[in-house]
């Protein structure tokens, strides 16, 4: 397809116009409804709160000066045409339209989180918006409260992320499970101990009645000391555009097919906008992932099509939050799948794998750095589970295991294969100390790393050469490296 | 009589004793080893008197057999053949593949060979196989490409040493004890010699280095370790690279390259907490499809963290074969001219003819590098002739299998070695050469200094060196004798006049200052005005890089998406690399016979895991097929390695050739192929009788 048109300039937009540019040179590639500055980069938002990354920092990679970018507004999209118009009058033909228009925070009907002219008020702050996180970091001073509403993923991000700087945080989410399309109950119980263990205030079952001065009002119980407040409280997709323009629309995004084609074969969409009938949780990598595949798409390559893993991992030093694969495969006696279950709630640990055979079919994993990294190339590769189950959930230590017989004459030195026989030779031959041994058997000469090896065997060579009512060194102990 | 080794570049110091006709080593004070040597270069004068040792020139007759014949009758018939096939298809029919062992007068003599007595500009060299992703990614940062930029000591003052790709304790043993007081942080996807002695070890998927890279600058930047100060004013392109390496955060990269992401961290906050840290990298990170772009994306996280140009900090990559420094500086690269200068750039073309005694115009212009160059001659407008000096490209030229296919095609393959190597079985002239203790002449070691190489005994039969042949080639194909000098320390100083003005810049070096005693990196210019002579420089960068502007260059990587999707049918990644006990293809060390029991013969190290799926028990010969060809080895069970990858030794021969399996994709930037990563699957092989 020739003419592309990109309606949205997130970094679903963004992706895809780069990847398709860099795919196929000869592509007119339009980018509607694009900002001044930015797109920017919502991996780095939270660091913005907590560690003051400028704003330029978090700008997405510029564009090549052949990719139109236009800041105009659509106002609606002529299928039949095949042409989108613009608020200024414009109007751009297309071969493929593809709706990036991404999704806005959802803001709950809550007593004072606006301002009588209707916009938020200003201690209530998003971290979709970059510029909100660098407020909230501008507001934050050694005692202010900061509340997060919402459990889901983006709330135990923000709310880890600000306790790992010190800051002083409640998370106050209505559920009882925090990530509820995540987690199971144990491992979101988990997930919670490491918060606390954090230093984050978890109040969970808690409904927020009204923010007011300095706290955030519970039904029926102590309210929060909040002087500022973070919304996660979900995202709703933008689908008003296709909608309009008379495409499938659904609850969760604007439906499309595993190729993210949507109703109208010229039409497609991908990120949060979109309704993937694969995806059940979007996430940053999700987009990114769809990105790259429709570039595939729109400038055929043979290998074309998207093909969705379904991986959440939460981010941050010390959270350690992977969710592999459907969760409704983790419950017991779901047939044909063999769980195994580890729960060390002391160490805030927690793993659910569904196995199916040999395949790993869906996971859950808390606080295990090695198997979140393991279990996910395993879920994405498809390759079979290791049968030592343990080690591989617990990382344990791999150690070398030669086949053979077991060894008999230990070889100190592995770079000129010198054996401790060899060695206990040369000694009683004349060579007392490490110099000498090295230049009878060259031991010590390689890495130099079985220095220490050698002079504790000669040193036990040497007592026990002494007589045996004799308590004097046969030999000066030896001060030197091997020359 | 002091030497130095003859294989790696860490060229350890050694004295070299010849009692009547057998040569005995000992190691010497010198700085890099301080009285240290490994297995190889103990052994080293076993090579010398090696029975297969070629002794006088063979050709190969009607039925097919090598057969003696003198040099006169060898040199005529090669001269006639290369005027020949010059005159009906033009110079570049003929090709000229050198080597990282060779000396640098062997090399900048076979550039000049290359360019002016065949007018060719089809040369190139084995180094293009190992040192030119590190070479180009150098050159784009600094302007300049030395292995190490400071001298290998000053790694003993280092608190923190990252190692991408790099296992010295096995590959350079010597080098290990420089590294004693250092915190260790290795990446390695297999628990290597120098993973055993890691603080921390990092263990990616093969091929996902890149996106390492890339995330530990993403953990730099967002933890507040970088060096803004540093970034300010001594760099630029930071604000390019950094919004890619933005998009790669812990949990992401994690995803790809299997660490995870607290490792990352972990790894992030040992080498930027410490005051005095180095990052270094060796083959395993750099012989990829994008092994330029990984080397300039760990020289981005140095960059970023202040090291280059810093006392007591630094980047650098661990040269791998003997001469790979001097190797890839005096003009047997496709692209350069002696001294390190590009073949393109027209003041070191008029400067280099001037030297030479031609016309610039005469110069050829820059070739192809190594990959596409060999396979050419299967090609209908491609090489007729090859010439092949001090390498063995049958065996380390990827995709093994086809590159024999091409060289067969070839109408005149020679080569001057001094072992009978697959290639040389191949040819059909041999010439035999002088090795490392019988001939005079210069090295440049890993850290740029330049070594003296000294003959303590005679070479066997009727071999000459490598600057004889050439000579001889030369003058048969008309040109002035003394255009083409047999005598090393003439060659050397025309190399060093040659070099003037270039990047490396020789031209203040000389015999007697080398053999005098001196430590001389370079660059060491010649100063006719000053009364002292320029002392050579051990450390570079320490006031200004080597561009225009004095600045190191970021330069913008990311990862590509992978040319080919994995196969169902090969789900294993094979890697390949080096033993302690061998060298290179193995030609020399294989048969030293202490070396040969330690490990005869080629085999795959697999995860237990993956033995058992694959049917496959310890010892057990073994099937390891790709879509290039099958290599067939012995097993060896290792629960170190990661279960998704096997790994390989580049050391055999026959059925044991790792490049049996790889392929001939390579780097679009610095010309280097993808060794590290071949979609493999295993199975059982016949027991094999013996």
């Amino acid at each position: 397809m020739n003419r592309v048109v990109i309606i949205g300039h997130g970094p679903a937009g963004h992706r895809l116009a780069e990847r398709l540019r860099a795919r196929d040179g000869s592509a007119r590639i339009t980018v509607l409804g694009a900002r001044e500055a930015g797109p920017y980069n919502p991996a780095l938002f939270t660091r913005a709160m907590t560690a003051g990354l400028p704003l330029e920092w978090m700008a997405l990679p510029g564009h090549d000066e052949d990719v139109r970018l236009r800041p105009a507004r659509v106002t609606s999209i002529d299928r039949e045409n095949r042409l989108v118009r613009t608020a200024d009058g414009a109007h751009h033909p297309y071969d493929g339209l593809v709706l990036a228009t991404g999704g806005s925070g959802h803001v709950p009907d809550l007593a004072g989180l606006r301002r009588a002219d209707g916009a938020l008020d200003e201690r209530v702050r998003s971290p979709r918006s970059p510029h909100d996180c660098l407020g909230l970091r501008a507001a934050l001073g050694p005692d202010t409260a900061v509340t997060v509403l919402g459990g889901g993923l983006l709330g135990v991000e923000s709310a880890h992320a600000l306790a790992a700087a010190g800051h002083q945080v409640t998370l106050v989410h209505r559920g009882t499970r925090l990530m509820p399309r995540e987690l199971d109950s144990a491992a979101a119980e988990i997930v919670a101990a490491r918060l606390r263990a954090n230093g984050v205030t978890v109040r969970l079952g808690e409904i927020p009645v009204e923010l007011s001065s300095g706290k955030l009002s519970l039904r029926g119980t102590e309210p929060v000391r909040t002087d500022a407040l973070l919304l996660c409280t979900g995202t709703r997709p933008n689908t008003e555009l296709a909608a309009a323009a008379g495409l499938d629309v659904a609850a969760g995004g604007i439906v499309v097919d595993e190729s993210l084609r949507t109703s109208d074969p010229r039409v497609y969409a991908l990120g949060d906008c979109a309704r993937h009938p694969a995806v059940r949780r979007g996430t940053l990598d999700t987009t990114w992932n769809q990105a790259d595949a429709l570039a595939g798409i729109l400038a055929p390559a043979p290998d074309s099509g998207y093909h969705h893993v379904e991986v959440t991992r939460a981010r941050g030093s010390g959270l350690e939050v992977t969710c592999l694969g459907p969760p409704e495969l983790l419950p017991d006696g779901t047939p044909g799948i063999e769980h195994v279950t580890f729960n060390d709630r002391g160490r805030h640990r927690y793993a659910r794998l569904a196995l199916h055979g040999e395949r790993l079919a869906a996971a859950t994993l808390v606080g295990l750095e090695e198997a979140c990294a393991e279990l996910t190339r395993l879920h994405e590769t498809g390759a079979p589970v290791p049968s030592n189950r343990l080690g591989l959930l617990l990382g344990l230590e791999r150690r070398a295991e030669t086949g053979g017989p077991p060894v008999t004459d230990k070889v100190l030195c592995h770079c000129n294969n010198v054996s401790e026989s060899t060695l206990t030779a040369a000694f009683h031959a004349g060579a007392g100390d490490v110099p000498a041994l090295a230049a009878a058997t060259r031991a010590t000469t390689g890495c130099g790393s079985c220095t220490d090896s050698v002079r504790r065997l000669c040193e036990s060579l040497s007592a026990a050469a002494l007589p045996e009512n004799s308590h004097e060194r046969a030999f000066p102990a030896e001060e030197e490296d091997a020359a | 009589m002091a030497s130095h080794c003859p294989y790696c570049a860490l060229q350890c110091g050694t004295t070299l004793t010849d009692n009547t006709g057998t040569v005995s080593v000992e190691p010497s004070n010198f700085p890099v080893n301080r009285g240290g040597l490994c297995r190889k270069g103990w052994t080293a004068p076993e090579v010398l008197r090696d029975r297969e040792r070629l002794r006088e020139p063979l050709v190969r007759n009607a039925a097919g057999r090598p057969v003696p014949v003198g040099w006169n009758h060898a040199l005529d018939l090669v001269a006639g053949e290369l005027h020949r096939i010059t005159a009906e298809h033009g110079p570049d029919a003929v090709g000229v593949f050198g080597g990282g062992g060779l000396t640098n007068e062997k090399a900048y003599l076979l550039g000049k060979f290359a360019r002016v007595a065949l007018g060719t500009s089809r040369i190139d060299y084995n180094g293009r196989f190992c040192m030119a992703a590190a070479a180009t990614a150098g050159n784009a940062a600094f302007g300049v490409d030395r292995g190490l930029p400071f001298p290998v000591t000053d790694l003993a003052e280092a608190e923190v040493v990252l190692l991408a790709g790099a296992n010295p304790a096995e590959t350079m043993p010597p080098l290990m004890q420089h590294l004693r007081h250092a915190d260790l942080v290795v990446i390695d996807p297999r628990r290597s010699a120098t993973a055993e002695q890691a603080a921390l070890h990092l263990r990616p998927l093969p091929g996902t280095d890149l996106v390492l890279a890339l995330g530990l600058l993403h953990v730099v930047v967002t933890e507040g370790w970088c060096a803004t100060d540093y970034v300010a004013r001594r760099t630029t392109g930071f604000d390019r690279v950094w919004p890619l390496a933005g998009t790669w955060w812990p949990e992401r990269v994690e995803q790809v390259t299997g660490v995870p992401a607290a490792t990352q961290r972990a790894a992030v906050r040992m080498l930027a907490g410490a005051r005095r840290r180095y990052v270094l990298t060796g083959r395993g990170a750099e012989q990829h499809e994008d092994g330029a772009d990984v080397v300039s994306g760990f020289i981005n996280l140095a960059l970023a963290l202040g090291l280059p140009g810093t006392p007591g900090n630094g980047y650098g990559c661990l040269t791998g074969q003997g001469n790979g420094q001097g190797g890839r500086e005096h003009g047997q690269k496709a692209d350069q001219l002696p001294g390190y200068r590009s073949i393109t750039d027209p003041r070191a073309r008029a400067e280099v003819a001037e030297v030479w005694g031609i016309s610039p115009e005469e110069l050829p212009g820059p070739g192809i590098p190594a990959t596409r160059l060999l396979e050419s001659a299967a090609q209908p407008d491609g090489l007729r002739a090859l010439l092949v000096f001090g390498s063995n490209p049958v065996l380390s030229a990827p995709d093994a299998a086809s590159t024999r296919e091409s060289l067969s095609r070839l109408d005149l393959l020679v080569t001057a070695d001094f072992l009978p190597s697959e290639t040389v079985r191949t040819a059909d002239v041999v010439l035999p050469t002088t090795q490392w203790a019988e001939e005079e002449g210069t090295m440049t070691s890993l850290e740029g200094r330049v070594l003296r190489r000294r003959k303590v005994t005679t070479p066997p039969g009727e071999a000459r060196s490598d600057l004889e042949v050439l000579h001889g080639l030369a003058t048969r194909l008309g040109q002035p004798p003394e255009r083409f000098p047999e005598h090393a320390p003439t060659v050397f100083a025309e190399l060093a006049r040659a070099s003037a003005g270039g990047t490396a810049d020789y031209s203040g070096i000389d015999y007697d200052r080398l053999d005098a005693g001196e430590a001389l990196h370079w660059p060491c210019p010649a100063d006719a005005e000053s009364a002292t002579r320029h002392p050579g420089t051990p450390r570079l960068f320490l006031d200004a890089f080597a561009h225009p502007d004095g600045r190191a260059r970021f330069v913008p990587v990311d990862r590509k998406e992978p040319a080919t999707a994995p196969q169902e049918e090969f789900p294993l990644v094979a890697t390949t690399g080096r033993i302690m006990e061998q060298y290179q293809t193995g030609v020399q060390t294989r048969r030293v016979s202490e070396l040969a029991e330690a490990s005869p013969e080629s085999f795959v190290r697999l995860h237990p895991e993956t033995a058992q799926r694959a049917g496959v028990a310890e010892g057990q010969h073994t099937r390891v097929r790709s879509e290039r060809g099958t290599a067939v080895v012995r097993a060896v069970v290792d629960s170190s390695i990661r279960p998704d990858t096997v790994f390989l030794p580049i050391h055999y021969g026959e059925q044991g050739c790792a490049n049996l399996l790889t392929s001939a994709v390579v780097d679009p930037r610095s010309g280097i192929p993808e060794f590290k990563v071949a979609s493999v699957a295993l199975s059982p092989a016949e027991e094999v009788e013996g």
